[in-house]
């Protein structure tokens, strides 16, 4: 499996450019969609779905253009919109049901064996009888994946999927799709949470105002960011000038103030020691920094 | 492209979630429970409940698929827009949309959801009807109905309006908006739209005729069809537009150009059927516009047809007919001979003494160029061929009268006026299937000629037709005319026949062989039948004093769909032909002819007066009304309701067998309108009338509203100014006032048996006026030319004035008897007839229509008066008995109502000597609307105004008095209305009003007391009055019943009486007792004019104004 995205632009009738000139390459495994809100990863993710045509450019999968193989790609299409939360009357296993069937499982065994198996690996099949919109906000979400992972997708695009979850669900959550990552699909997860961006993720992108700022893996992008995170302790007064001056990280106070994490591109005078960045150093430095410059 | 799993899944799971949907539920469970109802009470009959459309073939299930089907409609129309509102705005969706499937296989399988769960829905219905049916017992159940209905009603309106509503939400986007402007579609086309443009904007088949007859079935079948297909197409072509319009990205490139080729055929198909049917109507409406006006071209005639010999071949849905005409043609006179035949029949060819002749066809009419007559009697031929155009028949009626519903209570059945059909023929004169000399006005006076008939036709069929029946062999038959007749009719069909001999006379019954359901009601009747029938005849005869003019009476079961138009220049339809009666196949849906419920009421009528009754008894009197009430005497119902723009006669109903007594036997040829033959068919009509005197609600008689519209003008002016449409009842009034007038100079019962001679020597005799005159000139006593001219060119009225009536009890040897006088002054301007009819004796309770009316308990008089112009007279009888009530009729006098009930003083038993007399005196008696010592102010005199404030203030009130002003646009005067009230004031007439000539008033529903009515009255002689106001006797039968006591009457009026010390209120309880003059009391007014005010403010329902008078003390 691979996607190729080719010069892809999305302009909409008010004039906002969601997307310009966006290149990138996806190869089977998990690839991570990272970037600030209206940054364009949904608009980016609806085209990817078929949900939406661009402006201008062309997605290739596996050297096919999408536009012309709508129902080749929908065919591999595994979807979790970012605001899964209404349902029709149905109940939880119907709507999985109705899920496997337009994915294509027409034997009726198999299917509902197949809806079975979802309800277990998401953990709903207690309450696969009850009326979807009657589940709570978790378990509507893991409904959400149940029905974008039934009938084997090659393709699952999910976005923004853990907004409004908590941690517990979110572990969950993550750990269902590292195990699919395992297999032969592509799974594109888009996302404004660093910490969804696990290390599964094979490759990822930052996408920010509609542009690519860095594609490759998240070890590459953590490292684009050695030696510029530092970390030092400051009286209250210092507080004030240093967050003014850097993006602040975390702050602990401590008796004569605090003890501060920060990103800086340069020290100018401050006294503080360098700290091993991690993906969310990473991503502050890359907003605050490289996309600016990358910009100018 | 489409595939077929995709669309079963999303039908699948479409159909659950609507089953699961609360509006559905709700509404469905309604429409469920309402026809659950419907089919108990009305169909199966439990409880009281009776619709006598139940036995009607096919009623049950279009009217349970009728209702259902806007019940869906709403249901639909809301689910549809909330399945496209629930796509757009939810991601939720979106999960599915990115699936594998076209956007054709979503919408389609979207459509075929909803369809599941209506066919289910429709299912349930339909098996209700059955059930109630087969419970009923009485109703047979038409299998094949039940597929058509639903697949002619439901199924195309779900499809259109699924569709509109689909691709009207793709546009609007708003679910909430796109649901009030379908519902505002579906509101339109229902209330104000319906039938209108060819029928082509009824998408819910509200208005289409979809009765099915036993013996028809539609009748209309093309035309239903295109309609209902045009509209599925519709319904298939938004479909694909709203898949083309879907917000989803298509799946294949291809698809789109498939999508568009639907488009176009769908499109185009509905489009193209659509046209070809309104194409077809206009082009009808155009042959229907010349027919009409060749008919006003026409001019009189020279030639005469002597006899007809036809013979007519019913070849599947056309005849084929061959006629040989004696022709004869009047010496002096000379024209082209003129013929009529339905343009729906091809001449093939015409022929004189064996020879073909060239002959020019245009429309309806045949022209034989008079070049190529030579002889003045002759032969001549005629083939034609083809169907009959019913669109042309009644060419004069208006379109509007002629697009009104005919309607069963509630459903619809079709109008036709004529049928070839492979198994059923039915043709009437009006069809003018056999030639007729087309004259001016022929359609109003057809000569009476002898036909020889044969007939043939499939062999399992039965021909009905007049003259004496001889059926040849299989499927031939002749008829040979027992005289001449001025109609004739064919009938050919698959019945039964019974049949009984009454005095000589064949009286035959032809059913469809499915319909016995009335068997069971009358088996003990056996020869009994006969008994009642003779019984009946010779009531109805010893009514009319004419005796039954042909040997045959049948009467033919006919199609549901069949329908005759009544003229105005006579009381008969193409319902009633001679020796024949085409009654509506089980019974036509009407009240009476309820069998089941009839019995019921005559069972409960006889418990509660403790009758036993056996069921014998019971049939017998169900037998008598039957009968009765349809050929006899025809009953009007409350809620029967007259055909828009129809003509309406009091006492007439369209089975009546009175034409065949006058109508087909007697015609008086004149130039123009037979305006005699009409007056004395509105006469001799007049003596089956039974309605006693007048009273109660109120409103105008036909008779009335003639009054209003001849005003000033004669009848030869009215005939010229008004439409054909509106004349027949002012034919009717008129000719009652001709033959009344007649009257004068003879006794009433030697007038009569006069009349009657001269009837019975006339019949089917082709007489002109000028060989009637001398009858009528014996008749009148009088020069009857100068009456019957003076007649038609009068434009003044007279204007009578009545006194009290007084009643003295006298001495006439020793009998006591009672001697009655009534003053009566003409102040009109000419001179004039007053009928006075006066019933004796108290009432006496008989129920049961056939129990009082024909078994003369009562006595009653008659005797009309001529009244002189200024003349004031005395009108005495003497009675053996105490008047009840004293009636008079004054025709086309100013007075209105025309027909008033005196009011009686209390009989005077002094014992004193009274110069009793009979007959007419002159009177010393000064009759005077007002003494000079009175100042009156009536609602019709100028000094009466009203106020009306704020009409409108709820938009219910808005939608009443739009209604009411649709109610009341038509007469000037309605009736007094107890329920739903005018919120303006109302003019309203009847005899229980004061009135100088016209008895009128005004009334308006309680209001807040911003609207009032004033009477300024001018006082010359300054002084003390006494202030009355006139509240007429109006009593609410509805709330005052015979327990309710005062309930109906007690009333109370707030008066204002300006007088020269101020303003007076007064309130005013008017009950029972306590009506007519009452006084406001004592008050000084100086000259000049002075002001009595009537307010709206009330505690009861509604206020009546009428007149004030000022009584000087």
């Amino acid at each position: 499996m691979k996607i190729e995205i080719k010069d892809l632009s999305q302009v909409y009738k008010n004039d906002f450019r969601a997307l310009n000139r966006v290149d990138l390459e996806i190869n089977s495994g998990m690839f991570g969609l990272l970037g600030p809100n209206g940054a364009g990863k949904s608009t980016l993710m609806r085209i990817l779905v078929t949900l939406q045509k661009p402006t201008h450019g062309e997605v290739f999968v596996n050297g096919k253009p999408l536009s012309k193989n709508r129902q080749e790609v929908r065919s591999y299409l595994g979807y979790l919109p970012q605001d899964f939360r209404f349902f029709a009357k149905l109940r939880t296993w119907e709507f999985l049901d109705y899920a496997a069937s337009l994915a294509g499982i027409k034997n009726k065994k198999q299917r509902l064996s197949a809806v079975d198996d979802l309800l277990e690996q998401v953990g709903l099949f207690d309450v696969r009888n009850r009326f979807a919109n009657k589940l709570s906000g978790g378990m509507k979400r893991r409904l959400g994946i149940a029905q974008a992972l039934i009938g084997d997708p090659k393709i699952i695009i999910v976005d923004e999927p853990t907004t409004g979850l908590d941690p517990e669900e979110r572990i969950r959550f993550r750990n269902i799709l590292s195990n699919l990552s395992q297999k032969e699909v592509i799974i594109i997860l888009s996302t404004h949470i660093v910490g969804d961006i696990s290390s599964t993720c094979s490759q990822m992108a930052l996408l920010n105002a509609g542009e690519v700022h860095f594609t490759g893996s998240p070890e590459d992008f953590v490292k684009k960011s050695e030696g510029h995170v530092f970390k030092t302790s400051v009286t209250f007064d210092e507080m004030k000038h240093i967050s003014e001056a850097y993006p602040v990280i975390t702050s602990i106070p401590d008796p004569a103030g605090y003890e501060v994490e920060f990103v800086a591109d340069k020290l100018n005078g401050w006294k503080a020691t360098e700290v091993q960045p991690n993906l969310e150093h990473a991503y502050v430095y890359f907003m605050e920094y490289l996309a600016k410059t990358q910009k100018d | 492209m489409i595939s077929l799993f995709n669309v079963r899944t999303i039908a699948r799971f479409e159909s659950k979630t609507l089953l699961r949907s609360w509006f559905f539920r709700i509404f469905s469970a309604i429409a469920i429970v309402f026809l659950l109802m419907f089919n108990m009470f009305a169909v199966a009959g439990l409880g009281d409940g009776s619709w006598p459309g139940r036995v009607l073939p096919s009623a049950v299930p279009y009217f349970n698929i009728w209702i259902l089907n806007i019940a869906q409609s709403i249901i639909a129309i809301f689910l549809s827009a909330d399945f496209l509102g629930r796509d757009k705005k939810l991601d939720t969706t979106e999960a599915f949309y990115v699936r594998n499937m076209s956007n054709i296989d979503y919408v389609i399988g979207k459509t075929l959801g909803i369809l599941k769960v209506f066919f289910v829905l429709n299912v349930i219905v339909l098996a209700i009807g059955i059930l109630f049916s087969i419970i009923g017992s009485e109703t047979t159940v038409n299998w094949t109905s039940y597929l058509i209905y639903p697949l002619l009603i439901s199924l195309p309106t779900l499809l259109f309006i699924l569709g509109l509503s689909f691709f009207a939400m793709t546009l609007i986007r708003n679910q909430a908006i796109t649901f009030v402007v379908l519902l505002g579609l579906v509101a339109l086309s229902l209330f104000y739209l319906q039938n209108k443009f060819y029928g082509l904007i009824d998408f819910l088949g509200f208005f289409m005729p979809f009765m099915r007859s036993d013996f028809t079935g539609f009748g209309n079948e093309t035309d239903l069809i295109l309609v209902r297909s045009a509209f599925l197409l519709l319904g298939i072509f938004f479909i694909l537009a709203t898949v083309w319009r879907l917000p989803r990205l298509e799946q294949q490139k291809f698809s789109k150009s498939i999508l568009i080729a639907g488009l176009l055929i769908t499109g185009v198909g509905a489009l193209a059927m659509m046209s070809y049917k309104a194409y077809g109507d206009n082009a009808n409406q155009n042959l229907r516009a010349e027919v009409s006006q060749l008919n006003q071209k026409l001019k009189s005639t020279p030639y005469q047809i002597k006899a007809y010999n036809v013979d007519l071949k019913h070849e599947g849905e056309k005849i084929n007919v061959e006629t040989k005409i004696d022709v004869s043609k009047q010496e002096d006179n000379s024209g082209d001979l003129v013929l009529a035949l339905n343009p729906g029949l091809k001449v093939l060819e015409v022929s004189i003494d064996g020879k073909n002749i060239d002959f020019e066809r245009k429309a309806h009419l045949i022209t034989i160029d008079k070049n190529t007559i030579v002889k003045e009697s002759f032969a001549l031929g005629l083939k034609y061929m083809g169907v009959i155009n019913d669109m042309v028949m009644f060419p004069e009626v208006s379109d509007e009268t002629l697009l009104s519903l005919n309607r069963l209570d509630p459903i619809v059945a079709n109008k036709q006026f004529s049928f070839i059909e492979k198994d059923y023929v039915l043709l009437t004169r009006e069809a003018n299937w056999y030639p007729v000399v087309a004259s001016k006005l022929y359609w109003t006076r057809y000569p009476f000629v002898k036909m020889d008939l044969k007939v043939e036709s499939e062999p399992d069929l039965k021909v009905i037709s007049q003259g004496e029946s001889n059926q040849l062999n299989d499927g031939a038959w002749q008829f040979s005319p027992q005289q001449a007749l001025n109609a004739h009719s064919v009938v050919i069909g698959n019945f039964e026949k019974v049949s009984t001999m009454v005095d000589s006379i064949e009286f035959s019954l032809y059913y469809h062989p499915k319909h016995t359901f009335f068997k069971p009601y009358f088996t003990e009747l056996g020869d009994t039948a006969s008994v009642l029938i003779k019984s009946m005849k010779d009531d109805f005869e010893r009514q009319l004093a004419i005796s039954y003019p042909f040997k045959k009476l049948s009467i033919v079961e006919s199609p549901i769909n069949f329908y005759s138009y009544l003229r105005n220049w006579s009381l008969s339809t193409e319902e009633v032909m001679p020796e024949m009666v085409f009654f509506p196949e089980s019974g036509g849906g009407n009240w009476q002819n309820d069998l089941s419920n009839q019995k019921r009421r005559i069972d409960q009528r006889a418990k509660e007066r403790n009758e036993e009754m056996s069921e014998r008894d019971i049939q017998i009197e169900m037998f008598k009304n039957y009968l009765g009430d349809n050929f006899i005497r025809p009953r009007r119902f409350f809620f029967g309701r007259q055909q828009t723009g129809e003509r309406s006669v009091e006492n007439w109903g369209r089975y009546q067998i009175f034409p065949l007594y006058y109508t087909y036997t007697n015609s008086v040829e004149e130039e123009g309108y037979p305006l005699l033959t009409i007056a004395l068919e509105n006469y001799l009509h007049e003596r089956l009338s039974t309605s006693g005197p007048p009273g109660g609600f109120g409103g105008l008689s036909t008779n009335d509203e003639v009054i209003l519209k001849l005003k000033d003008r004669s009848l030869t002016k009215l005939i010229e100014e008004e439409e054909v449409n509106v004349l027949g009842n002012i034919f009717a009034s008129k000719g009652n006032q001709l033959l009344s007038s007649f009257k004068v100079n003879s006794d009433a019962v030697s007038f009569d048996r006069q009349l009657n001679k001269i009837i019975e020597e006339s019949q089917f005799q082709n007489m002109n006026i000028e060989e009637f005159t001398p009858y009528m000139n014996q008749l009148a006593q009088n020069d009857f030319s100068e009456l019957y001219s003076n007649w038609l060119k009068d434009e003044d009225s007279p204007a009578f004035m009545f006194s009290n009536v007084d009643v003295w009890e006298i001495k006439e040897g020793n009998r006591i008897r009672y001697f009655v006088k009534v003053a009566v002054a003409n102040k009109g301007d000419i001179d004039g007839i007053v009928g006075f009819t006066i019933r004796e004796g108290e009432r006496r309770g008989g129920r049961g229509r056939f129990r009082s009316e024909f078994s003369m308990d009562q006595t009653s008089n008659a005797k009309s008066f001529l009244i002189q112009k200024d003349e004031t007279v005395d009108i005495g009888f003497v009675l053996d008995e105490v008047p009840r009530d004293v009636t008079v009729n004054t025709y086309l006098a100013k007075n209105i109502p025309s027909e008033q009930r005196l009011d009686i003083n209390d009989v005077i038993k002094d014992q004193r000597v009274v110069d009793f007399f009979e007959g007419k005196r002159p009177s010393t008696k000064k009759l005077k609307y007002a003494e000079d010592f009175e100042v009156i102010v009536d609602n019709e005199d100028e000094g009466c105004q009203f106020v009306n404030t704020g009409e409108s203030r709820t938009i219910k009130d808005w939608w009443l008095s739009r209604q009411n002003e649709e109610d009341d646009n038509s007469e000037t005067y309605g009736r007094i209305r107890f329920w739903n009230t005018p919120i303006k004031w109302q003019p309203v007439a009847g005899q229980e009003f004061f009135g100088e000539y016209l008895k009128s008033g005004y009334y308006k529903r309680k209001g807040s007391g911003e609207g009032y009515v004033s009477w300024i009255g001018q006082i010359k002689a300054p002084g003390n009055y006494e202030v009355y106001v006139y509240v007429p006797n109006i009593r609410d039968r509805f709330r005052g019943g015979p327990g309710g006591g005062q309930r109906g009457y007690e009333r109370d009026f707030h008066y204002t009486v300006e007088h020269d010390d101020g303003e007076e209120e007064v309130e005013l309880n008017v009950t029972q007792d306590n009506n007519g003059w009452l006084s406001l009391g004592d008050y000084y007014f100086s000259e000049g004019p002075t002001t009595i005010k009537l307010s709206d403010q009330t505690n009861s329902d509604y206020v009546i104004a009428d007149a004030v008078k000022w009584v000087k003390k």
